[in-house]
């Protein structure tokens, strides 16, 4: 748990206790609201109550089968951490499910499928020859993580998450270059 | 972590949150979240719930880096300088350097002359403040673009000659130094200074 709290636990809740309860579950439901709205669009910050009262929900679920919460912040926060999660894959599911007919249907040629499929077993092949940490913050950087984004996943520093990226692109031009692809 | 497939599950989440998975861990899942894009999403999401969540409550650990720099987020893009010359992803306007730099932190070399906004001639020498302990430094010169001009081999001392082979016209450039610390390995360990940008004037 990233936190001790010395705080009574929550199943015989006094009122201070229920209120600074209160007060983190809705500070957590506003997080999550913003943090999911980063995501979803800010059509999902409107929802804000509703992200609130799942949290509610989820705690309280959980307090029937635990009846006592030893740790109330920690709890809120995993909590917050379960529904962040839940809300994400929710919208991302949702944004899928609303991509138009004819949008989708181009991806149904065969052969620039194959081509597709062909060039990115090239490149895969390229990226494998990496030293494993070149690969790792390549692929990062190609799926569009910045270089702080990328220190933070990996614990890395600044500087070194910049210069593998940096030495790991020179290195993959290196490669395809060799295969007669890229310049 | 190895299918993509199998995405991470929210237990592993919210261990990564808390910052209780071991380090072995921690890597498999990354691996699958830079390959995964629904995983990325939720990735981007708890992270930013974990830095914001000390707000709610300060007792809450922020997200652990081994070399915290403190004025990171303020100068990333200036920093990611030498990143420019050879990621086709970024482009735009050059570095800017910032005389903020005396908060930065010391465990990097510093630029001091030309010092970062000055206006001048043809500079002589490029002189800098070394990171102690270094094996070794390396001077880097800079178009107002963010292309490498020069790059010096290993510097004894803290000053360098203007390399004669770059031929100043008036404009903007960029330089910066490059330090090998004593803990370093490999060049992924390079410390990198926050690049000075200066102005050469005309005749």
């Amino acid at each position: 748990m990233p936190l001790e709290d010395a705080r009574r636990p929550l199943g015989a809740t006094q009122p201070p206790t229920e209120a600074r309860f209160e007060s983190l579950i809705r500070d957590y439901g506003r997080l999550i609201a913003s943090v999911v709205a980063r995501v979803g669009g800010p059509a999902v910050s409107e929802v804000r109550e509703d992200v609130e009262q799942e949290v509610r929900l989820s705690l309280w679920r959980q307090l029937q089968a635990e009846q006592t919460i030893h740790h109330p912040s920690s709890y809120v926060y995993a909590t917050a951490v379960r529904e962040t999660v839940r809300w994400v894959k929710r919208e991302l599911a949702r944004r899928v499910a609303a991509v138009p007919e004819e949008l989708a249907a181009t991806e149904g040629d065969p052969w620039r499928a194959l081509a597709a499929r062909e060039d990115q077993q090239t490149f895969e092949a390229c990226l494998n020859r990496l030293t494993e940490d070149r690969q790792r913050a390549l692929r990062a950087h190609l799926a569009g993580f910045d270089v702080q984004e990328t220190m933070r996943m990996y614990d890395w520093s600044y500087q070194k998450a910049r210069n593998l990226i940096a030495r790991g692109m020179a290195d993959l031009r290196g490669e395809l270059r060799n295969r007669g692809l890229g310049g | 972590m190895d299918s993509l497939e199998v995405h991470v599950d929210e237990q592993a989440w919210v261990r990564l949150a808390e910052q209780a998975l071991p380090p072995a861990e921690r890597e498999r899942v990354m691996d699958h979240v830079v390959r995964c894009a629904e995983c990325a999403a939720v990735w981007r999401a708890v992270d930013e719930l974990q830095r914001r969540a000390p707000e709610i409550d300060p007792r809450l650990r922020r997200p652990s880096r081994r070399r915290i720099l403190v004025w990171l987020p303020a100068f990333a893009a200036a920093a990611a300088v030498a990143f420019v010359v050879t990621s086709p992803r970024r482009s735009g306007p050059p570095p800017s350097s910032d005389p903020r730099r005396v908060g930065a932190s010391s465990a990097r070399p510093e630029t001091l002359f030309p010092a970062a906004g000055t206006t001048l001639g043809t500079p002589d020498q490029l002189r800098f403040a070394p990171l102690a302990g270094a094996r070794s430094h390396r001077v880097q010169v800079l178009s107002s673009d963010g292309k490498l001009l020069w790059d010096s081999s290993p510097v004894a001392g803290n000053l360098v000659a203007w390399p004669g082979s770059v031929r100043l016209v008036p404009g903007r450039y960029c330089w910066q130094v490059v330090a090998l610390p004593e803990w370093g390995q490999s060049p992924a360990d390079e410390v990198v200074s926050m690049p000075a940008c200066f102005s050469v004037k005309g005749p």
